[in-house]
């Protein structure tokens, strides 16, 4: 057997490697650590930014909400400015198309007024009517005056002519028209068989706006009393036949409702400054409360129609030649798409250039149709007496015609108001929300308020740590210290490491001393606030309680009113003399 | 045919009643149904609606029944189906009930406090329970009638 010698393995080169790869593990590993905290500083600044890229948006949107506020009051004005040129406008259009009109329209007063002082000769009538009729083609008044003034000169080939004539231009019109003209002159024989020509070609559903004459005429008692009692019959079949209708009362609310709406008042914007400022629940709000007002608005409106006195006019030619004049001035038909435009360029005003709010308004109110069903007419002799050309009596007898809609649409609405107020009500200081209902859970909301900015202050106390900048130069000022006890260098680097940290220590102190104050100061701002807007929630419901309570003044003010009290009969005892 | 409550009744009365009763003959629908809606209500059943209260928190079944069937009676002329959901009103038993109602489906008579949500559609009424103007609201499935004291009523619709 040979003796066989096994050499000692060489493993110091494998042990150095080991001991190599070991400090390259260090190495990674300390570098995989510097570089989790670097991650973490990283994030840190990312929630930083994120908080920043949070309040920039919250800017944003504030600037966008006053930009578009911007945009929409510059457009209001723009729409005010435009209605303002058109309404000048349609004017003169109105001026020079029908101005010509006007001369006929006065001098029809002008023959009746001359005939009964008796200072115009009768040839000068006759050729100033003949003249009309030339200068205004197609006009029915023209053949009426050339009617009026053969009457007059006993021509009754001339004056049959010229009726036929005026009865193919306007058959409604000239009979109306002659109905008064008659009954001035104190023939009640025509003047009766003339209203009921006139009174024959009406239709409840589809009456034209000249019936405000008829209505006027019966109200204030210029027709005699047969007629009167006539009129009054008429009027009873006209709302039975209508109520006849599937739908009517119901159509009479919603009809009602609206014409009650359009008198609503906008809330005086100084009002509850704190709720505007600081309440989401702010617009309902608003609306609610201008609901509320609507009670007293209304009640008054109504109240002051029912308390107005009726003026009797001084004798029944006068009476007779208002409404002579509203019926020539106001309803010729081929005028109305123009004045239908004037009213909506009106109401645009009216409204400080809000279009579409006028546009509702004018939708809704009717005034300017050709053709309106009786009960639509009697709504705005009601609320619209100056575009209807409603007298006082007229107004007080439509009111007195409606008062079961007006309360059933009244009594809805109100109801629907109360339904429409909020019982609790938001508040939001920034990001904190309370509720309220009456203002009185004061200390709730407080301690609610001090809870939310506790909590935020804390989270704002936790970001304010020390930096991982600070804790390395600590970490390097130790390890400088530590190596360099000899290095002068290293000692420099040592003190000036330390020094960062301390400096990062003492803004860390002054920081959180900063975010306390901060705090506290942001609590005691917020608390006056809230305890403001708290104040305007009281004196909101208070006044809301108040408006609200008014809604039975209008059943109280409208529940003795009758039709029969409201149709006077001032001309009847001077029926004798003229 | 009203809904008989199990277990309630065992027994059966045969009783000669010779009231003379409406019949459904036709159903009103639309605007019909909303005329019939709005006429007064009788101030017999505007009492007995106040008075949801009165047995104290917990209502009897008979007495719920009771009350069921003062409704169906109340309007004749209106199949099942179009009879009120439910009945709301202001409780008079004091802090925390705020509310209470008269549930027609589940045949119950229900209290709520302040924040506790009313069921099955009812909680719309509880603005208009709590006004004093108003006696009670019936709550039907697409309106509420608002009924005052004195029996008139005001509809509001959604």
């Amino acid at each position: 057997m040979s003796d066989q010698v096994v050499s000692r393995a060489d493993l110091s080169g494998i042990n150095s490697s080991l001991r190599s790869l070991d400090r390259t593990l260090d190495t990674i590993n300390n570098n995989l650590h510097a570089v989790s905290q670097q991650v973490a500083a990283v994030s840190l600044q990312v929630n930083a930014v994120e908080q920043q890229v949070e309040l920039t948006k919250n800017d944003l949107d504030k600037l966008t909400a006053e930009f578009r506020e911007f945009v929409r009051q510059d457009a209001m004005m723009k729409n005010l400015q435009l209605a303002e040129t058109r309404l000048v406008k349609i004017r003169q259009e109105l001026e020079n198309k029908y101005g010509h009109y006007e001369e006929v329209r006065r001098r029809a007063i002008g023959i009746l007024q001359a005939v009964d002082s008796s200072l115009v000769r009768k040839e000068t009538i006759e050729l100033a009517s003949e003249e009309q009729l030339l200068a205004a083609p197609r006009y029915w008044l023209a053949p009426c005056l050339v009617a009026l003034s053969a009457w007059l000169n006993d021509n009754r080939e001339l004056a049959e002519k010229a009726v036929i004539e005026a009865l193919r231009r306007d058959d409604e019109k000239t009979s109306l028209f002659f109905a008064l003209v008659t009954r001035r002159g104190g023939r009640y024989q025509s003047s009766s068989a003339w209203l009921e020509r006139y009174l024959g070609q009406q239709d409840p559903n589809e009456l034209k706006r000249e019936i405000v004459v008829l209505v006027d005429g019966f109200s204030n008692g210029i027709f005699g009393l047969e007629a009167r009692k006539r009129c009054g019959v008429l009027i009873k079949n006209w709302l039975d036949e209508l109520s006849q209708k599937p739908g009517f009362v119901e159509a009479q609310r919603e009809q009602w409702k609206n014409a009650l709406l359009a008198k609503t008042e906008r809330l005086d914007p100084s009002k509850f400054p704190h709720l505007q400022q600081y309440s989401p629940t702010w617009p309902q709000l608003q609306q609610a409360l201008e609901g509320a007002h609507l009670h007293d608005i209304i009640f008054q409106y109504f109240n002051f129609i029912l308390m107005q006195e009726v003026v009797p006019t001084k004798d029944l030619a006068a009476a007779v030649d208002q409404l002579l004049d509203i019926l020539v001035r106001e309803f010729d038909t081929e005028e109305l798409p123009l004045r239908r435009d004037e009213r909506l360029n009106e109401l645009i005003i009216q409204q400080d250039g809000d279009k579409e709010a006028a546009q509702h308004l004018f939708d809704n109110e009717k005034l300017v149709e050709e053709k309106l069903d009786f009960t639509q007419l009697l709504t705005n002799f009601a609320m619209y007496p100056d575009e209807s050309n409603a007298s006082v009596a007229t107004q007080k007898l439509a009111v007195a015609l409606s008062k079961e809609w007006i309360k059933d649409a009244h009594r809805d609405l109100t109801a629907e108001n109360r339904n429409a107020v909020p019982l609790d009500v938001e508040i939001q200081l920034d990001d904190w929300t309370g509720v309220s209902r009456d203002g009185s859970n004061e200390a709730e909301l407080v301690g609610q308020l001090d809870q939310h900015l506790q909590n935020k202050k804390r989270e704002a106390l936790k970001k304010n740590r020390l930096g991982f900048g600070n804790w390395l130069a600590l970490a390097a000022g130790a390890g400088f210290f530590y190596f360099g006890l000899e290095t002068t260098f290293l000692l420099v680097l040592s003190v000036i490491c330390v020094l960062v940290f301390v400096y990062g220590l003492f803004k860390q102190r002054k920081n959180k001393k900063n975010i306390e104050k901060a705090f506290a100061e942001l609590f005691e701002n917020h608390k006056q606030i809230l305890l403001a807007v708290l104040s305007d929630i009281v004196d909101y419901r208070r006044e809301y309680e108040a408006a609200d309570a008014n809604a039975g003044k209008i059943e109280e003010v409208l529940d003795p009113v009758t039709p029969e009290q409201y149709v006077y009969s001032t001309h009847d005892s001077a029926r004798t003399v003229i | 045919m009203r809904r008989p409550i199990i277990g309630l009744n065992t027994q059966t009365d045969t009783l000669l009643n010779v009231a003379p009763k409406n019949q459904v003959n036709v159903r009103l629908e639309g605007v019909s149904l909303e005329k019939r809606l709005r006429r007064k209500r009788s101030s017999a059943f505007v009492e007995a609606m106040t008075r949801l209260d009165a047995g104290g928190v917990v209502a009897s079944k008979q007495k719920v029944q009771e009350l069921i069937d003062r409704i169906a009676s109340e309007f004749p002329e209106l199949a099942e189906i179009q009879l009120p959901l439910g009945i709301v009103s202001r409780c008079y038993l004091g802090e925390p009930y705020e509310i209470h109602s008269l549930d027609s489906r589940l045949e119950i008579i229900e209290h709520y406090k302040r924040g506790e949500t009313a069921p099955n559609g009812l909680e719309k009424a509880r603005r208009l329970a709590l006004h004093p103007s108003y006696a009670y609201i019936e709550v039907y499935t697409n309106m509420m009638c608002a009924v005052t004291h004195t029996g008139e009523v005001s509809i509001i619709k959604e």
